[in-house]
């Protein structure tokens, strides 16, 4: 009765979402202004001609008397002396402020502004490896906590190398003019093929050291600082499926070819300037692949290469009987989990409104529905995995209420920018119960082993990102009035324009084709040259030791630490 | 009983052998008094004899269970899971190759399966020693379960949930469409 209850409301509240989107009725017409004077929204329309515009010369700025020596000598408790006339800088002091001082100043203001956004959300996304390494380390035995640990705390430093070294280069080195951080154009050199008359980019060339090609610019830097965060959240995923049983060594070989080849090139195809970008273009597929802030490039990456990685080394000793049953297999500290979820969900309002690259000019005011998006979908994520664990189990699950969380998170990424409220309260609450769908399917089906769940909550619910945008967008969202370079706004089938859902189903197919099958075999290469796995010894007696020579919880009693019978 | 004689000596370890002259032959859980410092080498050398033992007493099921334990010793998980369920199978009511099996899985950190073997092994205990270390091992799986941090057992077939996922989908496409 109780579970039929808890359906009915789900439904209902499925239900009411969705309801919520409709207006009661159609709104009636306005009617006609007398003149067509341009008006802000939601201002009355004017009743009287506009006033002709009154001309602004040198000097009427001249004449803005600036704050008395003796008033700033007081000190200014109240602030508006601070931040006046006085502080617009000048570029001729023997002229005086002039109207192109104060344009500069204005210009210089905006990029300012789309600098320090982008540099802060970048910040956030950079914590978020706390948050990822304390969820895979409680997730995994307390004998392997150092192992997991260094494995998320060095991805960061191994991937900084291979994506400043190479990775930045193929992934943005073609983009183009960085439009909002000051319209740059140095990383103009994508490497692209004719195929049908229609040219597909493949990768960036220029940006090798943050020095090739005049790339030691002020706004690449900006770019490569949160592009680089982005990837390695891609990379610290990895970590989470072959935790327990990765050897260090070919860890960091995996990272760097992870970080220097596999996530750039599909990087550079949907934010790039490459093929996938320009599916709207080149076919009329909607806007092209469109992926906001990366359920595809950075979280499908991670989670799918995740799976590869999963199936090359196999599951953990005794994680499966002879018979191929699964047995569960604790983890070691729930309350570290659920606090690198509140940490992951932090640094998730920098990887997402962050993605505008902008907080002035180009639509991106846009950066509070992106935000609220987020929340949203974080929220009914949460609500879905617990509910399912709660309905089916009979318990509101900690580890999968966690997991519900971070896949709503993963799901919206993709789609935030482009999706109404109820939208991504629906998108996170079906990647909630999706979740545990998936961890069931890859644990029982594909009886690949994940200790953290990290192919589902990444691979499968960033896949169900990707989707979502071409069903949910509803061309409300306007980033300078194009997206990839197609005019409009991005609109998914459930707003009518079926060609959107294509091009996101065709990055799906190359996410699941490219990704996982490149992985798998770069990985395999390297499990013939280096050895993917540890010895079955330092497996069972915990890698802290073998691998790292020094205990993550030297301190605590380990009981039964001998592997040995 | 006399091959199987042999074989012992072979191991150089007579006390790891209780031959009572009217029952079949035993073989003590414990062959060394510290298996941490046995030498690889010597470990090669006991699963050798053992397996030999195993095909000249293919229904010998403390052989097994001693073949069982030399692989895990020896890190061989699944090799050690298939001789100690070989021995199970062979005699359902031998207490070690129950308790071995158990530990086996215990010494994996697979708890629920520890548990739930280690209880079977409680039930066979014939007498207070037996019953201790089984009793024993019991209490310490309860322990680390009630430390750890637990994880769902996925038992439930997945069609109901996949079917609700894909109709959650549909409704909330027709209602937004169709607003």
């Amino acid at each position: 009765m109780t579970r039929r209850i808890a359906i009915l409301a789900v439904a209902l509240l499925m239900v009411s979402l969705a309801w919520a989107q409709a207006p009661a009725t159609p709104p009636t017409p306005a009617p006609e202004p007398a003149a067509a004077t341009p008006t802000a929204p939601g201002a009355a329309p004017a009743a009287a001609p506009a006033p002709p515009p009154v001309m602004i010369t040198d000097q009427d700025i001249k004449n803005v008397p600036p704050p008395s020596a003796d008033a700033r000598a007081k000190g200014d408790p109240d602030g508006s002396l601070t931040g006046t006339v006085s502080d617009v800088v000048v570029s001729d002091s023997k002229k005086g402020l002039t109207i192109g001082d104060l344009v500069n100043q204005a210009g210089q203001n905006r990029v300012a502004i789309n600098f320090v956004w982008t540099l802060i959300t970048g910040f956030l996304v950079m914590f978020m490896q706390a948050g990822f390494a304390i969820v895979e380390t409680g997730l995994c035995r307390a004998k392997n906590a150092n192992h997991t640990m260094m494995m998320n705390f060095m991805v960061y430093g191994v991937g900084m190398l291979a994506f400043w070294l190479i990775g930045f280069a193929i992934q943005m080195g073609g983009v183009g003019a960085l439009g909002t951080l000051g319209g740059t154009p140095v990383l103009g050199g994508e490497y692209a093929i004719t195929l049908f008359g229609k040219s597909f980019g493949l990768w960036g060339q220029n940006g090798l050291f943050l020095m090739h090609k005049g790339t030691y610019d002020v706004a690449v830097m900006v770019m490569f600082l949160f592009q680089m965060v982005f990837m390695d959240t891609a990379l610290t995923i990895v970590t989470g499926t072959v935790a327990e049983r990765w050897k260090y060594a070919a860890f960091m070989v995996s990272s760097f070819v992870m970080g220097a080849f596999t996530y750039p090139l599909f990087a550079n195809w949907a934010w790039g300037g490459g093929w996938l970008a320009n599916l709207g273009g080149n076919f009329n597929l909607g806007h092209g692949y469109a992926d906001f802030a990366g359920s595809g490039v950075v979280h499908s990456v991670g989670g799918i290469t995740a799976l590869a990685m999963g199936i090359l080394l196999g599951p953990r000793l005794g994680k499966y009987n002879r018979d191929g049953k699964a047995n569960v297999i604790l983890g070691h500290d729930i309350v570290l989990v659920l606090l690198g979820c509140f940490i992951l969900a932090f640094g998730w309002f920098g990887f997402n409104p962050g993605s505008t690259l902008a907080a002035s000019g180009n639509g991106a005011l846009r950066i509070s529905s992106v935000a609220v998006n987020t929340m949203l979908a974080g929220m009914t994520g949460s609500f879905g995995a617990m509910l399912y664990m709660w309905l089916r189990y009979g318990k509101p699950d900690a580890s999968m209420s966690g997991n519900g969380l971070l896949a709503g998170l993963v799901a919206i990424t993709a789609p935030s920018g482009f999706v109404n409220p109820v939208g991504s309260a629906i998108i996170g609450l079906i990647a909630g119960v999706l979740v545990c769908v998936s961890v069931e399917f890859v644990d029982r089906v594909l009886k690949v082993d994940d200790p953290v769940g990290a192919v589902s909550v990444h691979g499968t619910n960033g896949l169900w990102g990707v989707i979502s945008v071409g069903l949910f967008a509803d061309g409300k969202s306007n980033y300078g009035g194009s997206w990839n370079g197609v005019n409009g706004n991005v609109t998914g089938l459930f707003y009518g324009d079926a060609g959107q859902l294509v091009a996101q189903l065709i990055g799906v197919c190359t996410l699941v084709g490219f990704v996982f099958t490149f992985s798998f075999v770069v990985n395999w290469i390297i499990d013939l040259c280096v050895g993917q796995r540890v010895a079955a010894k330092a497996e069972l007696e915990g890698l802290d030791m073998p691998e790292m020579g020094a205990l993550g919880y030297p301190e605590f009693e380990l009981k039964a630490s001998a592997a040995r019978m | 009983m006399a091959t199987a004689a042999s074989s012992f000596e072979l191991v150089r370890t007579g006390q790891s052998v209780m031959n009572t002259p009217a029952g079949p032959v035993r073989v003590l859980p414990i062959p060394w008094r510290d298996p941490h410092t046995v030498e690889p080498e010597e470990l090669k050398d006991y699963i050798a004899i053992l397996e030999r033992a195993c095909l000249e007493h293919p229904e010998n099921a403390d052989f097994r269970t001693c073949l069982g334990m030399a692989h895990a010793m020896n890190f061989d998980v699944y090799k050690s899971m298939d001789a100690l369920e070989e021995a199970r199978r062979i005699e359902p009511q031998n207490f070690f190759a129950q308790l071995k099996y158990s530990e086996l899985y215990y010494r994996l950190r697979a708890l629920d399966k520890a548990e739930e073997e280690t209880r079977k092994a409680v039930d066979l205990a014939g007498n207070a020693w037996e019953l201790s270390l089984a009793r024993k091992q019991l209490a310490e799986i309860r322990r680390l379960k009630r430390e750890g941090t637990q994880k769902p057992a996925w038992t439930k077939p997945l069609t109901v949930p996949m079917v609700m996922l894909v109709l959650m989908t549909v409704i909330a496409g027709i209602l937004l469409a169709w607003r």
